[in-house]
């Protein structure tokens, strides 16, 4: 008996030692609501009305909050067949009358009807889309409490070849991937375009141009064509990120001979306060993007100070620090890490990370301090940005059939292709 | 009993023997990171390796007057490691302006181009270690000593392996380390720019490993006033 037992262990132990490692994951799908889109046939505005249904099918697809939308479009013959057997969580009720939109919502278990929202008057049929996704916000706010990302806009490049040179011009999109309109047109190579925060009353954003020869950061505005070089620090300047509040621009600048992390404060105007700080350097390492905490009060970023590029948390003092820092090394899980964002609720940072040869996006839990993998495929996956709301993201493919922009929630982790028409297309940064 | 101690040590053998394995790349990053640690306990016992110091808004937010920025208070950063890490601040000739006269920089021409030539780097690599490469430099060096008004922009260029974000800061290290060895055999630093595209100017457009290795160098751009 006992030769059996100690027979049983050695038998199973090399077994226990040479297993591969499994992650047992408990699918906890969260229960959504489902919702019904109906509407009756208005031939005289057909194109109008299928419009504004895509565009809501695709906002209650894209948001994340609810199960895939089922539509119906009845005649105004069998327009009985919308009040038959609702299956779905809500029902909403599209019309089209007085050159305004309508929607009324029903909770289906009781049939009684929520509320109704009403769009501003039509002026033109291109605002149809506007329209279509202030609705759904209104709606998701009144039936969820929630706001949604509808409205958010989205930073990205598009690379080219001109005359066998590469150029890359700065374009912005709604979240969906539509509206796409140029920003630059300097026929020179611009790259990470980012927002600037609302706080300074304007419409502007950062981005890296190449158009003096060496890289350096430049204001565009949202409204026009005209860019701005903004620091004047010798060398290059690389990677910006920017605070929620806006008062500090981080950056990577050469400027002392090795790629380190700066710092520029910011007033409550957007003027500089002062030099540019550099708040982190290590002999023989470069460091690489960064993203701040929403309160301003951390940074995480790049660095391959410890051998293979990975992800700091670095405390961000508000006066002359008396101790050094703690850089806390964060992504533990891969070898080589790149491009942080922090999400807007502080929880999460998203990053990208090789895994089995492939860049993929995970995601750091700032409470649990446990990283996991959200995306997977074939393509190689980059620059990774959080929208407003903490549960989507954007990011860019690259590889062979090119570079595409999609938007992924953290829920369903189902990557929605957005871009619609052009073959390069990366750097996408979220608006705030 | 005698089996059952045969049995337990051939277990035991192929334990340890599975337990050990790793492919080659595993072995290789493994290397890496302990080469990394090994500078890192030098460092330790040379003059004490220190994280970086923050600064933060107060009154010292101008700096000193020569700097364009504030730069750390580590005097170790400064003082240590100058045997083995040669970086050498950019010139603040052209701080406002970055470079003059872009649009005059030129690839090499015929009569240069033998002079000029990329050079290659490994995966990740900086460091230049061919013998071809340093005779390259050479040459350079040689040409622009005797061609005072010249100036060289020093692009460095990355392969497609690597994040895009990375590769910015990466090409800003190869690009460095050429402008630290043209400055250590003797040329003005203020006739040399350093500009990174990580991987956004590919030369070879293909996705084979042959090239990657094309598209790991440094370029040269040159202006003869």
């Amino acid at each position: 008996m006992k030769l059996l037992k100690t027979f049983l262990i050695f038998s199973f132990f090399p077994l226990m030692i040479l297993a591969q490692e499994y992650d047992v994951v408990l699918q906890r799908e969260k229960i959504l609501p489902s919702v019904l889109i109906g509407s009756i046939q208005q031939k005289k505005e057909e194109k109008l009305l299928s419009t504004f249904l895509n565009v809501l099918q695709s906002d209650i697809r894209l948001s994340g909050l609810f199960h895939e939308p089922d539509l119906l479009v009845v005649s105004h013959e069998d327009s009985s067949k919308l009040k038959d057997g609702w299956l779905q969580d809500y029902a909403v009720f599209m019309k089209y009358q007085d050159s305004k939109f309508f929607l009324d919502v029903y909770e289906s278990k009781n049939r009684t009807k929520l509320f109704s929202l009403n769009s501003d008057v039509l002026k033109t049929s291109s605002n149809t889309r506007k329209i279509a996704h202030a609705l759904f916000d209104q709606m998701v706010f009144r039936l969820l409490n929630k706001k949604t990302i509808v409205n958010s806009r989205i930073l990205y490049t598009v690379r080219s070849k001109k005359d066998e040179e590469f150029i890359s011009e700065v374009w912005m999109c709604d979240y969906d991937g539509y509206n796409a309109k140029q920003l630059t047109y300097e026929k020179s190579y611009g790259v990470n375009p980012i927002f600037v925060p609302n706080r300074f009353g304007s419409s502007h954003y950062i981005f890296i141009s190449f158009k003096n020869g060496q890289s350096k950061l430049f204001l565009g505005s949202l409204d026009g064509d005209k860019i701005f070089p903004i620091m004047p620090l010798k060398g290059n300047q690389l990677l910006p990120s920017i605070s929620l509040s806006g008062d500090k621009l981080a950056f990577v600048s050469d400027a002392s001979g090795r790629a380190d992390l700066f710092v520029q404060h910011l007033n409550k105007n957007g003027v500089f306060l002062g030099k540019p700080q550099q708040i982190f350097s290590k002999p023989r390492s470069i460091q690489a993007s960064s993203s701040f905490a929403p309160d301003g009060k951390q940074i995480v970023f790049v660095s391959d100070k410890d051998g293979s590029p990975r992800l700091y948390l670095m405390g961000l003092g508000q006066n002359r620090a008396s101790s050094r820092p703690k850089v806390e090394l964060i992504s533990l899980k891969n070898r080589q890490n790149g491009s942080p964002s922090w999400s807007y609720d502080g929880r999460k940072i998203a990053f990208v990370a090789k895994t089995e040869g492939i860049y993929q996006i995970w995601i750091y839990d700032l409470e649990t301090k446990e990283e996991w993998q959200l995306t997977k495929g074939l393509e190689n996956k980059e620059n990774p940005s959080f929208a407003k709301d903490s549960l989507h993201l954007v990011y860019n493919t690259e590889g062979k059939e090119g570079a595409k922009l999609y938007l992924i929630n953290l829920m369903d982790k189902k990557p929605m292709l957005i871009t619609k028409e052009h073959q390069e297309c990366r750097f996408p940064s979220f608006e705030p | 009993m005698k089996k059952v101690g045969i049995f337990s040590l051939t277990l035991l053998l192929t334990m340890s023997f599975f337990s050990c394995q790793k492919n080659s790349n595993e072995t290789w990053e493994n290397v890496k990171t302990a080469g990394n640690y090994l500078h890192k306990g030098i460092d330790s016992l040379w003059s004490g390796d220190k994280d970086s110091k923050l600064l933060g808004l107060n009154s010292q937010n101008d700096g000193p007057q020569e700097e364009d920025y504030l730069p750390l208070e580590d005097s170790d950063l400064r003082s240590q490691f100058k045997a083995t890490d040669t970086a050498i601040a950019q010139s603040s000739k052209t701080a406002k302006s970055g470079i003059p006269n872009y649009a005059h920089y030129k690839k090499p021409s015929n009569n240069t181009a033998s002079i000029f030539k990329n050079i290659y780097f490994p995966p990740d690599g900086h460091v230049v270690q061919e013998k071809e490469d340093l005779q390259i430099i050479a040459d350079i060096v040689r040409f622009l000593k005797k061609n005072r008004s010249a100036n060289l922009i020093i692009e460095g260029h990355c392969d497609e392996t690597m994040p895009a974000s990375y590769n910015m800061a990466l090409g800003t290290r190869r690009a460095n380390q050429l402008r630290v060895l043209l400055i250590k055999q003797g040329v003005d630093s203020n006739r040399l720019f350093t500009v990174s595209y990580g991987k956004e100017k590919p030369i070879a457009l293909g996705h084979t490993k042959n090239d990657w290795a094309k598209n790991r160098r440094v370029e040269f751009k040159l202006y003869e006033r």
